[in-house]
């Protein structure tokens, strides 16, 4: 599928913001935000509804007015270019199809806005015939987007964007509302897209597995802030703050004193329980910290065997493992176990000396806005790669 | 068994209620196509001669001419209007806006008579004479709040992110009002104008006011029996009665037709 990659001598140019800032009154969405999308790159902008990465999004598609700062596609300035002649183009939340248009219409419009770049009409059928290919419609081409399954209808909207060969495909939570089953696939049709088409994308969802599993790149949001930029294994092993281990994968949080540097990261006292933890950025210099361990780094072992006793609260089925979540003294822990644990037994927790990462405690307050995550969001409780995703987000943003 | 409350009497309170809305309608048709002179029980014979005989008096044939031209001015003049008004309203959501709104769908709950005494100071002060002009000018008035309640429902499913969309595609707005906005929203708008039509087309009470020495076809009715009943009344108001009918049976078409568009790809493949 050669011809559709971008031509031109703008391949390799990134797409970035500078102090990207927008204010709806008193309400800041984004807030002097710095980020690069390298070109060629799957990207991802996650966090929970509300962090503002819809509005930053659309501030990127023209399609919001910056309050301060720029947008900028290479060297170039584009932040007072309208969205009409920015080399972007989007795949909307509901997809936002022409209803009134059959889906060739609908993937042809894009491609006859601009009187001065119309293709001839044999150009035009051959361009909308290659991408309805490309994206697994050919045959349906006559029907109204309101024949179509939800699938069908997301597969239009991406067919409609790629077909103007864009520099930079927004995806708007693209999956949010197709059924659970269809988003697998959806997901390795899109993958298969980027691979094909060596267009940007940059993708927004509220989905950690989501966003973990496409992208190279991700750049976590909080409360309009990035948390932390990096590879989706760097997201997932070393969330830079405690907003992104809270809000990334599952596990259990326990309170800690810090005792001072070590091997390796900083040792901490749990409750008398002392072990290494790698440190977070300012973890080393403070005094109490918030501890996360994953579901896979305890074991369970026999009552009075481990570290710590307590007793098992929940005991679910996930194929590979069973998730048990236990009260101690500690707190409650969350972790893997190949056998199954009836809820009121005894067991005993135990974890090896190195372990865990140590966030600083000061940082807590952001815990307070993980509060309003759906539950299957902030505490799910397995991993991310095989976590069922919790339901559909609203727009929220 | 499955029980129904109701079940029992809600086909017969159905048809009384169908009856009662209709019977003097009834009458009003068979009596149209009585042959007899008087209004008397049973109608005799069938034909057309009432029908005859006012299409033979031009008098009539002027207030059809008349009625025809200012209501259908008077529904292109609100249909602007009201369109303009139901889009302003819905995308604007300050205070002055929604009260604005509020004013514009009001005027459905005052009565014609008042806007009638109204328009009549508001000429008296002016020294605008009344006649054709003014006649549109009340019914236009009367059929504006019915456009917007019509186009704002229209509206109220009108995705705005379709424009965003478009945009997104490279549309100048113009280009997205013409390819997007209408037609979209323009089946609502058409149905407006026939609905304004029909309202302004049998308006009576403020045409009363505003019309001078003018006749419109419901004034003509009040002009035959004024003096005594005279049994073309019938007729004249069964054609009065289909007019508006068919301008609603007309919209009701012109929507369902609209769901088929052409394409702009029209057999290229």
């Amino acid at each position: 599928m050669a011809g559709l990659q971008v031509s031109g001598q703008d391949d390799h140019r990134s797409v970035s913001v500078e102090q990207i800032s927008r204010r709806y009154g008193s309400v800041i969405a984004v807030d002097a935000v710095d980020l690069e999308i390298p070109a060629g790159t799957f990207f991802s902008l996650l966090g929970p509804s509300g962090c503002g990465k819809t509005t930053l999004l659309r501030l990127i598609a023209g399609l919001e007015t910056p309050s301060s700062g720029r947008v900028l596609s290479g060297d170039q300035d584009i932040t007072r270019t309208p969205p009409e002649r920015r080399p972007f183009n989007m795949v909307f939340q509901r997809y936002a199809l022409f209803p009134h248009l059959s889906v060739r219409d609908n993937i042809a419009f894009g491609l006859t806005t601009q009187r001065r770049s119309r293709p001839g009409r044999h150009e035009l059928v051959r361009r909308v015939n290659e991408v309805l290919e490309l994206v697994g419609l050919d045959g349906l081409g006559d029907r109204l987007p309101a024949q179509l399954s939800g699938g069908q209808q997301q597969r239009v909207a991406v067919a409609r964007a790629l077909v103007r060969r864009p520099r930079l495909l927004l995806l708007d939570e693209p999956m949010a509302a197709l059924d659970r089953n269809v988003r697998h696939q959806v997901r390795e049709e899109l993958l298969r897209l980027h691979r094909e088409t060596g267009t940007t994308f940059l993708l927004v969802t509220h989905d950690q597995e989501e966003a973990l599993s496409i992208s190279q790149r991700v750049a976590l949001m909080s409360a309009g802030r990035l948390e932390q930029v990096a590879d989706p294994q760097t997201v997932y092993r070393n969330p830079a703050t405690l907003f992104a281990a809270r809000f990334i994968g599952a596990g259990s949080f326990v309170s800690a004193r810090v005792l001072g540097p070590s091997d390796g990261g900083v040792m901490v006292d749990v409750e008398g329980i002392r072990f290494t933890a790698a440190a977070a950025p300012g973890a080393a210099d403070s005094i109490a910290a918030q501890v996360l361990l994953r579901p896979q780094d305890l074991r369970a072992v026999g009552p009075g065997a481990g570290l710590v006793d307590g007793v098992c609260e929940t005991c679910s089925y996930f194929g590979l493992y069973f998730e048990l979540t236990v009260t101690t003294r500690v707190g409650l822990l969350r972790l893997h176990s190949q056998r199954p644990v009836a809820p009121g037994d005894a067991l005993g927790i135990e974890w090896s000396t190195t372990v865990g990462i140590a966030y600083p405690s000061r940082s807590e307050a952001s815990s307070d806005e993980l509060g309003e995550l759906p539950a299957s969001d902030a505490g799910s409780s397995h991993a991310w790669h095989d976590a069922p995703n919790s339901g559909a987000d609203d727009s929220g943003t | 068994m499955k029980t129904r409350p109701y079940g029992r009497w809600l086909m017969p309170a159905a048809v009384l209620v169908i009856v009662f809305l209709y019977a003097p309608l009834l009458v009003v048709v068979v009596y149209a196509f009585n042959n007899g002179r008087n209004l008397t029980w049973p109608p005799q014979g069938f034909s057309f001669r009432w029908f005859e005989h006012i299409f033979s008096d031009p008098n009539f044939r002027s207030a059809l001419l008349l009625s025809f031209l200012t209501a259908g001015l008077a529904a292109i003049i609100a249909s602007s209007i009201g369109t303009v008004a139901a889009v302003v309203f819905m995308r604007n959501g300050g205070r002055t806006v929604r009260i604005s709104e509020l004013l514009g769908r009001l005027p459905v709950a005052i009565p014609p008579l008042l806007i009638g005494i109204g328009l009549v100071s508001f000429m008296k002060v002016t020294g605008i004479q009344p006649g054709p002009v003014t006649i549109v000018a009340g019914q236009a008035i009367l059929a504006v709040p019915f456009v917007i309640i019509v186009v704002s429902a229209a509206l109220r499913n009108y995705d705005l992110e379709l424009e965003s969309a478009a945009r997104d595609l490279g549309a100048p707005p113009g280009q997205i009002v013409r390819r997007i906005t209408l037609p979209l929203i323009g089946p609502a708008i058409l149905g407006a104008t026939l609905l304004a039509f029909a309202i302004s087309f049998d308006e009576v009470l403020l045409t009363n006011f505003t019309s001078g020495v003018s006749t419109t076809v419901p004034l003509y009715i009040f002009g035959l029996i004024r003096r005594y009943i005279d049994p073309s009344v019938n007729a004249v108001a069964a054609i009065l009665m289909l007019i508006p009918w068919l301008a609603i049976l007309i919209s009701s078409l012109v929507l369902r037709r609209t769901g088929a568009t052409s394409s702009m790809l029209d057999g290229g493949h």
